[in-house]
């Protein structure tokens, strides 16, 4: 699954340090989600999608 | 939101210089162990805490990285907990079978008593899979216990028809929870430095 985690997070100008604090993770877990290494579960995307007041669809698309 | 906090992250040569410091601990313990006599349960003293105490300093560095996971933080205060009940019933078991004949009933009980805190491990692991707040996290630990399963199986299915084809020893059953503990702690430090 592919995503635009990366570039929605350096539009607003934060570290993957200032994402995982806001999403309530660790740093490896937004390291592993932007590099595609890591799925999150259906809340966790609902999360990264409420932070960036998005669909999930409009961030994570199908391979 | 409050982003004044920033954990320091330990660099990977510090994290790395520990570990190998706990594991070279062994050969100056082990001498140390030795002077005092310390026979009997005591022996299985050091082989088993390094490993668990090694797994400890990584499990501290990781609460270091996330300090306001409570999971992490009761898992590594379980694993002191643990570790510490574990040595200090050891050296008791240790001064008590040696005062006592080897095969009275209290003798037996106190070669038994120190494995409780290494069993309470055990619970405290499986506390932390099911507590992990953080996904991803909690996937890592779960596919490194598999690597310990996986590691601790193949040793024991490759060590089996050599030892009846008389080329190596009886297993000592006790390295299994180094084993274990190895596949764990080396499969952790892959994933976190990769």
């Amino acid at each position: 699954m592919n995503n635009c985690l990366k570039v929605l997070r350096a539009e607003r100008g934060w570290s993957q340090q200032d994402l995982a604090e806001r999403l309530d993770v660790s740093r490896q877990s937004v390291n592993a989600i932007e590099t595609g290494r890591y799925d999150p579960s259906l809340p966790l995307a609902f999360r990264i999608a409420d932070l960036f007041e998005m669909s999930i669809e409009a961030i994570f698309q199908r391979d | 939101m409050n982003l004044v906090h920033r954990p320091t992250p330990i660099a990977r040569w510090k994290l790395s210089l520990v570990m190998a410091a706990f594991f070279a601990s062994w050969f100056i313990v082990k001498p140390i162990w030795h002077l005092f006599d310390l026979h009997g349960p005591a022996e299985r003293a050091i082989p088993l805490a390094i490993p668990a105490l090694a797994t400890f300093v990584f499990v501290r560095s990781m609460m270091a990285i996330s300090p306001r996971n409570p999971a992490l933080r009761r898992y590594g205060n379980g694993l002191l907990v643990c570790l510490l009940g574990y040595l200090v019933l050891l050296i008791i078991a240790n001064v008590v079978a040696n005062a006592l004949p080897a095969d009275g009933a209290v003798s037996l009980i106190a070669q038994i008593v120190p494995v409780i805190p290494m069993l309470a491990f055990l619970w405290v692991i499986a506390r932390y899979l099911t507590e992990e707040p953080d996904e991803y996290q909690r996937m890592l630990a779960v596919r490194c216990a598999l690597v310990g399963s996986g590691l601790l199986l193949a040793v024991a299915m490759i060590w089996e028809p050599l030892e009846r084809a008389q080329i190596v020893g009886p297993a000592q059953t006790g390295l299994g929870f180094v084993i274990w503990c190895a596949g764990f702690g080396i499969s952790r430090l892959f994933w976190y430095y990769k």
